[in-house]
């Protein structure tokens, strides 16, 4: 990651600590190192659980559902459409 | 997993998309057409009435009629599964053909969306010679259309990979909306789409919508959530700069950028969950309205109009005084280009609907305005006015002069959306 792509990430991680600030709930960023490292290895193990998705392209979401019926959303202006595939002609 | 396991996901994933409400269920309202038929209140005699919020449903062939040879398989047709009705592109399911709680017999189905399937829906959802048989049933002249499915949303089209067919979906739905228009003897004004994520295309097919007629445009609150630029960007400006010149709304119909899964209550039924994320879709509106406040756009495009939709007008005083007193404690440093004040902006650029509130436009028209309040009835959906048009009309506005409800039932729409009468 270069100089400019480091501030971009450490700058998105600052707003989201200063809205949550607001709420005076104290939110924690990873943003390299080992505390990065520990916080992607949890999210790969919770996303391979996830056992249904809902991919939403219009509303720019995707929805977990894990295996008690909970779910989780990821509003995302990428996941989506990298998770749609062409539709294939309807035989 | 256990069976009962995968019944709860497949459950959940159901509750996500809505889904029961296009089930066989709810309960029927039998309407007295007699009482509900006589068209136009005589103490309304003279007045246009504009029904500022209306769905037109999406007609199975809307595309395959429109489409060129070698699109012809491509575009989006109506299937039938588990007998409901949903548009599909290819294997793609492409979400429900949108809410008609209007029965062919012109009884209301209430507590679901729509009728599993097109037909049992009354045709005046997509008819052009029925539902000007409502409209005058209902005193209703002229009415401003949106699309009733989510057939042509920019999210879904862009998840085609496929620009070219997306563009041409889309202009297949505003020739159709055209179309309609001119049927209509200029009595139904249906807004445009727009690819909005080709700045190009987009602005090729403005130009080519208000060239034929079409009045004003729908768009999404926050595009950045499509990973399209944020209308503070550049990318925006020759869009809003050919709507400024040439006098055409924006319109920003409820707020769908909020999650209903993180506004109800787990474990509530489809229609208690729904009675809950309905309101909230409205009143988030609010958010829109302060996105454009505080963006500086304003003072760019000072002549811009903007229509928020769907939202009634109860809740826009007090949005109005919070961004009044967020102004004074968060934003004087943006004072070098926020030349206005909220209630400025408000009273120059935005227009509101309202429609089952009776309190604000009996208590409030006056505060907002009389000429920034729209009258609606989000006919054919679920929480439209239908039955009862004219003794709603008569409740909230009987109290007022003629030349105030004469304003805002046909003056105010006829201004905003540059009416022909």
């Amino acid at each position: 990651m270069d100089t400019d792509q480091a501030d971009k990430v450490q700058t998105a991680a600052d707003q989201v600590l200063e809205l949550e600030a607001e709420l005076e709930a104290a939110g924690h960023a990873a943003t390299g190192g080992s505390a990065l490292e520990r916080a992607q290895a949890i999210l790969h193990k919770w996303v391979d659980s996830a056992k249904g998705v809902v991919i939403s392209p219009a509303l720019g979401r995707v929805t977990l559902i894990h295996q008690n019926g909970h779910v989780s959303s990821i509003s995302s202006p990428d996941l989506p459409f990298a998770m749609s595939a062409p539709a294939e002609k309807k035989p | 997993m256990a069976d009962s396991d995968t019944a709860d996901l497949a459950g959940s994933a159901k509750r996500y998309w809505s889904e029961e409400g296009y089930s066989v269920g709810g309960v029927l309202r039998e309407v007295d057409r007699s009482a509900f038929t006589k068209g136009l209140d005589p103490a309304l005699k003279g007045i246009k009435i504009v029904d500022c919020d209306t769905h037109v449903t999406e007609t199975p062939d809307l595309f395959t009629a429109r489409a060129p040879a070698k699109y012809k398989d491509k575009v989006p047709v109506v299937r039938r599964v588990n007998g409901v009705d949903k548009w599909f592109v290819g294997d793609r399911d492409w979400g429900s053909m949108g809410g008609n709680v209007i029965r062919a017999d012109k009884n209301k189905l209430l507590g679901r969306l729509a009728f599993p399937t097109f037909e049992e829906g009354h045709k005046g959802a997509h008819d052009t010679k029925a539902r000007l048989e409502s409209m005058d049933e209902m005193g209703v002249y002229a009415q401003i259309c949106f699309q009733n499915s989510g057939v042509t949303q920019a999210g879904s089209l862009m998840s085609l990979h496929d620009h070219d067919l997306a563009v041409a979906i889309i202009e297949m739905y505003n020739d159709a909306s055209a179309e309609r228009q001119a049927e209509s003897g200029q009595r139904l004004f249906t807004m445009g789409h727009l690819p909005l994520w080709h700045q190009a295309a987009m602005l090729a097919e403005a130009k080519r919508c208000l060239d034929m007629d079409i009045k004003g445009f729908v768009l999404p609150d926050t595009p950045e959530r499509l990973g399209i630029p944020s209308f503070v960007d550049d990318y925006w400006t020759p869009l809003l700069e050919m709507c400024e010149a040439r006098g055409a709304p924006l319109n920003f119909h409820l707020n769908a950028a909020i999650n209903p899964t993180d506004l109800a209550w787990k474990g509530f039924s489809f229609e208690q969950t729904l009675s809950v994320v309905a309101t909230m879709f409205s009143i988030c509106n609010a958010s829109t309205m302060g996105n454009w406040m505080v963006s500086g756009r304003l003072d760019q495009f000072p002549k811009l109009k903007i229509g928020l939709i769907e939202s009634g007008m109860g809740w826009v005083p007090f949005a109005i005084e919070a961004y009044e007193h967020q102004f004074n404690e968060m934003l004087p440093s943006k004072s070098n280009f926020l030349k206005r004040r909220p209630w400025q902006y408000f009273k120059d650029q935005f227009w509101v609907t309202y429609w089952f509130e009776k309190t604000a436009p009996k208590l409030l028209l006056e505060t907002l305005g009389v000429n920034k309040v729209l009258f609606e009835t989000d006919f054919p959906h679920p929480t439209s006015l239908y039955p009862g048009v004219q003794e709603h009309i008569m409740e909230t506005l009987g109290g007022y002069s003629h030349d105030v409800r004469k304003r805002v039932l046909e003056r105010n729409a006829v201004e905003l959306y540059n009416l022909p009468f």
